[in-house]
């Protein structure tokens, strides 16, 4: 402890450099005068000042005259060691202007620090730039005066840098980012900064220190300013999702449409009020487009999918099912979802849903067309089978996006084929049952080119299985008799008037070792746009056309038998009735036999079976029509029964006969009017056959005493055979003779010539 | 009527038949021969040179038939006049002979009878 500081300079002790010039500085010719007459506090700060490593200096008296240590040289340049000693406003004259009133605010009393000052100071041998925080502290003495003023600096040179290396970072990262950022200061929003992201979007104007209307005019009216305006007024920050702006791109350009994302910031001082707004955003223009093109077709898709009658449905490219259309819920009563992913195969027929997810599988594993036909339930558990198609979808790098599919009822198709397959079948097995073949030609110009068959249509037409013949190849297997009815048959089919249909039956020449057979061919003439087709069957009528000439034979020999047999009655008869006196009698008996064999003869024609009205009255009159026209003869041309021919025959020729004798045809100009007709009703509404004989312009009529052959043949056989009625006139004028029988009855009866004999 | 008996050569092979109209035709005043087949007829027509009227069936057993036997009289006797007969129907013109006539069986003998008067008058 020193109790006489005064005497003694231990305080100037160290200090180095400037500890040794504090003490050789002649301190007496100045205001500060010698350092032992020093008051207390200055020589206690000077004592800290040179033991302190840090830059440190004193400002003392009213003439604030500086002591520094070696700390604080550097910091004077080129103005140490001159300065020490020397006012501070001396000192720093050039400066005085700035660090003037922080000196005057620390003799004021007031305390100053200030952060980071750079110098310029020459380190190993090179000018650097250092960083300083400084302290300005005022100096009381013990009446509370300010005596002076003490600085402590500290350097911060390696932080500052170090951060200044991170702003610098900041700077080019904001600079560079990809996000536009401008900072506006300022109620008019004044650009102080912006990125190269900004000046992009707005055409590289330059527009700091501009006012943003008056920047960028062009975006009055769109609501911007107002909000940049409510963000500065309320401190509220704005964020905008995709937000049109119209904006000039280049100088002088017209306004384009652009897209943003942004937040408008409200900037804050330290002392929390609103200095500015920070704007920040993407241009999201182009994302915007291709999400409304995109919003666009998948629109367009929908639409385009719900209306239409399929089912439509969309997977992702795993295979994964994620969309249908109404159709689908529609048809299938699922809910929505429930079909997602592979609950579809639950739709599907058990059977079908091997094939079916085989199909899904390796369409998707190779992104290749699906098809598939499978049945699928419907919401009322009725099956029906559906075609399932779907089309990989690729965007434009060829990755695929996703799959359209759809799936249309086939149900009636299916069921068409199945039905057409069925009846192919059956087709083909008939034919083969029934030994047939079946085979087409083409027509041009009237002659039957391009003969092609099955196996059996090509044995039967008397080729040989495969074979490639030409049509007259096939006509020259025909027989010669028949082959010239071939060219009118197929012209016949052929006319514009006929029905198209080429029916023949004709003879194929036998090959060695083979008998000759008869074949059936029947076609159907088809027109069409390509030209004329013939399509047809023929088939081997062999056996029928033996059948039917071993048939001819016995009717003929049937025939022969018969007539025979009458001429042998007739001869028992002439033998019986000898005698002049009934040669009448005789040639009578004679005549009805020969009516009765004519008759016969209709029916051995037509095998028994039917005769024609005007074939019957013709064979009955053959012996009384003298071809003078005196019989005339009119109706529509009817069938009848075997027995009702017979019959019919036999009366006419007894009226015929009695007219001949009695009636009309005995005299020169007497006629017989024979008429039938169909189309009457009887009482009762049914059809009516009405058959009338009468007589004309003959004699008159006498009423015969007793009723003869003919009378009762007409009375009791004619009626019976008919199942009708009959009426004999002796009218004086004529005989009219009538038969009614119901239209239901001709042509029936047995074939049995059992009439024969009742005739007889 | 005619001064000299015509005499016609009936052949027929069913007996009955050829009774009944060779006994009409006589009784019409024809002179009457028969035979029963071809053969006979040809045998017949060989040793009597005063037939004028052949009336033939057709149907015959024997080699020759009624169309055959016809055939050949033209032939040999072009003179003879021909008329056949036949249970059958009528045979096509073609195979008959020039100026044959035709009968379908049963016939009327008046009417045979009829015919040979004109034919012989003819």
């Amino acid at each position: 402890m020193q109790s006489t500081p005064t005497n003694r300079l231990n305080f100037l002790s160290g200090g180095g450099e400037m500890g040794e010039r504090i003490r050789q500085f002649d301190w007496n010719s100045g205001p500060l005068g010698d350092p032992r007459g020093w008051p207390s506090e200055l020589r206690t700060l000077v004592q800290v000042m040179l033991t302190s490593q840090q830059p440190m200096f004193i400002a003392w008296g009213p003439e604030r005259v500086m002591l520094y240590n070696d700390g604080y040289a550097p910091m004077c340049a080129n103005r140490h060691p001159w300065a020490l000693g020397r006012p501070f406003e001396e000192v720093w004259a050039d400066i005085i202007k700035d660090v003037g009133p922080i000196m005057d605010a620390a003799y004021a009393g007031v305390p100053t620090y200030m952060d980071d000052i750079e110098f310029l100071m020459t380190r190993h041998g090179k000018p650097v730039e250092t960083h300083f925080s400084f302290g300005y502290t005022p100096v009381h003495d013990a009446s509370d005066g300010i005596v002076g003023m003490f600085c402590t600096a500290l350097e911060i040179t390696a932080d500052v840098m170090q951060s200044k290396a991170e702003v610098d970072r900041l700077r080019e990262l904001f600079s560079q980012a990809p996000s536009f950022m401008a900072v506006l200061s300022g109620p008019d929003h004044v650009f102080e900064i912006t990125n190269q992201a900004y000046l992009q979007l707005i055409g590289h104007r330059d527009v700091l220190g501009k006012r943003a209307r008056d920047a960028l005019p062009e975006v009055a009216g769109q609501g911007f300013y107002e909000l940049l305006d409510t963000v500065y007024s309320t401190g509220e920050p704005f964020v905008g999702h995709g937000l049109q702006i119209y904006l000039q791109r280049e100088p002088g350009a017209a306004r384009e449409e652009r897209f943003l994302d942004f937040i408008y910031q409200p900037i804050r001082s330290a002392a929390g009020v609103i200095t500015g707004v920070f704007a920040q955003g993407h241009d999201i223009t182009d994302q915007k487009r291709a999400e409304m093109a995109s919003v666009k077709s998948e629109a367009k898709f929908t639409q385009l999918a719900q209306s239409l009658p399929n089912h439509v449905w969309t997977a992702k490219p795993s295979g994964e099912l994620d969309w249908f259309n109404d159709q689908v819920y529609a048809y299938s009563g699922a809910g929505r979802g429930e079909l997602d992913g592979t609950g579809w195969t639950l739709l599907v027929h058990p059977e079908d849903v091997p094939s079916a997810a085989a199909a899904w599988q390796a369409a998707t594993e190779n992104a290749s067309h699906y098809k598939t036909e499978f049945r699928l339930r419907r919401f009322d558990d009725a099956y029906r089978w559906h075609l399932a198609r779907a089309t990989p979808i690729a965007d434009e790098t060829g990755q695929l996006v996703y799959w359209v599919g759809t799936n249309t009822d086939i149900e009636e198709q299916k069921a068409a084929e199945l039905a057409l397959r069925e009846s192919e079948l059956q087709v083909k097995l008939a034919l083969s049952a029934a030994r047939m073949g079946v085979w087409e030609c083409d027509v041009v110009e009237g002659v039957f080119v391009n003969l092609r068959g099955d196996d059996q249509a090509i044995t039967l037409l008397g080729g040989v299985p495969g074979e490639q013949s030409s049509f007259e190849t096939f006509t020259s297997r025909i027989s010669p008799e028949d082959r010239d009815g071939l060219r009118p048959a197929a012209e016949r089919a052929l006319a514009p008037d006929g029905d198209g249909v080429l029916d023949i039956e004709y003879r194929i020449l036998p090959r060695a070792g083979e008998k000759e057979r008869w074949v059936h061919a029947r076609a159907q003439a088809l027109v069409s746009a390509a030209g004329t087709r013939l399509v047809g069957t023929v088939r081997d009528i062999s056996h029928r056309k033996e059948a039917e000439a071993r048939q001819q034979v016995l009717a003929s020999e049937l025939q022969h038998r018969i007539k025979n047999t009458l001429a042998m009655v007739s001869a028992i008869a002439t033998q019986t009735l000898r005698g002049e006196d009934i040669s009448d009698r005789r040639s009578s008996f004679n005549a009805r036999l020969e009516a009765l064999a004519r008759a016969h003869d209709l029916l051995t024609a037509a095998t028994w079976e039917s005769a024609s009205v005007h074939a019957v009255l013709a064979s009955a009159l053959a012996a009384h029509d003298s071809g003078d026209d005196r019989i005339v003869i009119e109706g529509v041309d009817l069938q009848l029964g075997p027995k009702q021919a017979l019959s019919l025959a036999l009366t006419v020729h007894e009226l015929a006969t009695n007219a001949a004798k009695y009636g009309a045809l005995s005299t020169d100009n007497g006629k017989v009017h024979i008429t039938w007709t169909n189309s009457g009703f009887d009482e009762l509404g049914n059809r009516q056959f009405k058959f009338v004989w009468r007589e004309v312009d003959g004699p008159p009529v006498q009423v015969p005493r007793h009723s003869g052959f003919g009378t009762r043949l007409i009375s009791r056989v004619l009626a019976a055979d008919f199942s009708g009625s009959v009426s004999i006139d002796y009218a004086p004028e004529g005989v009219v003779s009538t038969l009614t029988a119901p239209v239901e009855s001709l042509g029936s009866g047995p074939h049995v010539p059992a009439v024969t004999e009742r005739a007889l | 009527m005619a001064h000299f008996k015509v005499v016609v050569l009936v052949v027929e092979d069913e007996p009955l038949v050829r009774m009944g109209i060779v006994d009409h035709l006589q009784e019409q005043g024809f002179t009457v021969l028969e035979a029963a087949n071809a053969d006979e007829a040809i045998t017949i027509l060989s040793q009597n040179t005063t037939i004028q009227i052949l009336f033939t069936d057709i149907d015959m057993p024997g080699e020759m038939d009624g169309i055959r036997l016809a055939a050949a009289v033209r032939e040999r006797w072009p003179p003879i006049r021909i008329v056949i007969t036949s249970g059958h129907r009528r045979p096509l013109g073609s195979d008959l002979p020039s100026g044959a006539q035709f009968f379908a069986k049963p016939y009327n003998p008046d009417t045979i009878a009829t015919t040979f008067w004109d034919i012989a008058e003819a």
